[in-house]
């Protein structure tokens, strides 16, 4: 599994709707934010409950300005662990 | 925001399994990982353990981990025990 | 009898005092019955309990005070956490998810969440504080996160940037804060003293009484 992402890029976080346990939060939906770095290859837990072997995702660490969360400018940022099928470049 | 309990014997207990059944591998990983699927609760929830629980034993039994005639005479066993120590206190 | 007031047998009571409740029962129905079927061992169920009793804040302390004596074991912190950790004793690290250090700088504060549910450095820290897992601090500290730091007593200037961790998947976070001034003829052991929980979660700043 070749990583799609390196540090730097930009990305946005897919806003599809997902049905069930789901570790991408709903608020950094659809939110555009830059990689910092790969985390490593994990197995993704969104499928572990269905097959027997799940396949691996790369997992990145991305940061997020204040205003692509919440749309108001802030001096802060958000940083959350995100599977490569949950993003996309921006 | 100082509102600090120790957990029960009961929810320690329950905590421990939810940490050593995604590691135990097989058919009671799967059903552990389908269960918190399925769960609506979230830990500030009051009743956090006891639903985890329920899911655990309607999935347990579901997915043949164990028998459901086990678990309900179990259950009847170990009400029975723990009502005798309580009359012999 | 069976029971003769000795509290240690395998059926004793659930709770010292109250009723035993039918979700006590049930958790020990399906203990018992995993444990017959090999599922968990009752020595690995006492293990964990006990573990998650000895995991406190103190060992956190002491490795928060080491990277603040000795920079070269602060770099392996950062740079390589888990050998970091090993080396001062943190037990069965591959066994849980993996522990990433995050430096507090003069114009960056780290702080700790799990949006989702209560994901924390558990294998550092022991067991989450209760505010911790309530909703009241998991969506507002992504949300206003000065205003939440504010209630624990901990205030920025807009020149410090807040960084909020939100754990989401296989990290947990631990903060590495800045050593207070004035302490630089401490040792390693009274600074531990000014390592709190809160501070490693990010909520509040270690300062010099």
């Amino acid at each position: 599994m070749t990583p799609k992402f390196k540090a730097g890029d930009r990305v946005v976080v897919d806003a599809r709707d997902h049905v069930g346990h789901c570790r991408t939060p709903t608020y950094l939906r659809g939110a555009e934010g830059r990689v910092r770095k790969l985390i490593g290859i994990y197995k993704n837990p969104e499928e572990l409950a269905y097959f027997k072997e799940a396949a691996d995702y790369p997992l990145y660490d991305v940061v997020f300005d204040w205003k692509a969360v919440w749309g108001v400018d802030g001096p802060d940022e958000v940083a959350a662990d995100i599977y490569e099928h949950w993003l996309k470049s921006a | 925001m100082a509102d600090e309990r120790e957990l029960t014997l009961y929810e320690k207990r329950v905590d421990a399994l939810l940490q050593l059944l995604p590691r135990a591998g097989g058919q009671a990983r799967e059903t552990f990982l389908q269960a918190q699927l399925n769960l609506k609760t979230a830990p500030d929830d009051a009743q956090y353990f006891d639903r985890w629980l329920d899911a655990l034993a309607s999935g347990l039994t579901a997915d043949g981990v164990i028998d459901r005639q086990d678990l309900e005479a179990r259950v009847a066993t170990v009400r029975a025990r723990l009502e005798r120590w309580e009359t012999a206190e | 009898m069976p029971h003769d007031g000795h509290h240690h047998d395998d059926h004793a009571p659930i709770e010292d005092g109250g009723e035993i409740t039918e979700y006590e029962v049930l958790e020990q129905a399906i203990r018992e019955l995993l444990i017959e079927k090999g599922v968990v061992s009752a020595d690995a169920i006492q293990r964990q309990m006990d573990e998650m009793d000895s995991r406190t804040p103190v060992m956190g302390s002491k490795i928060i005070a080491r990277a603040w004596t000795d920079p070269a074991y602060r770099d392996r912190l950062i740079g390589e956490p888990k050998a970091a950790l090993a080396e001062m004793g943190v037990t069965k690290l591959d066994e849980n998810p993996e522990v990433e250090v995050v430096a507090n700088t003069p114009d960056r504060h780290h702080v700790i969440v799990c949006t989702l549910c209560s994901c924390y450095p558990r294998v550092i820290l022991g067991m989450p504080p209760a505010w911790y897992k309530k909703r009241a601090y998991r969506s507002r500290v992504v949300k206003e996160p000065r205003q939440v730091l504010k209630e624990f007593g901990t205030e920025f200037p807009d020149s410090v940037k807040i960084e909020v961790h939100d754990s989401t998947a296989d990290m947990r976070y631990l903060v590495l804060p800045m050593r207070p001034e004035g302490t630089e003829d401490w040792t390693a052991e009274q600074l531990a003293g000014l390592v709190t929980r809160d501070v490693m979660i990010g909520v509040k700043v270690p300062v010099r009484p």
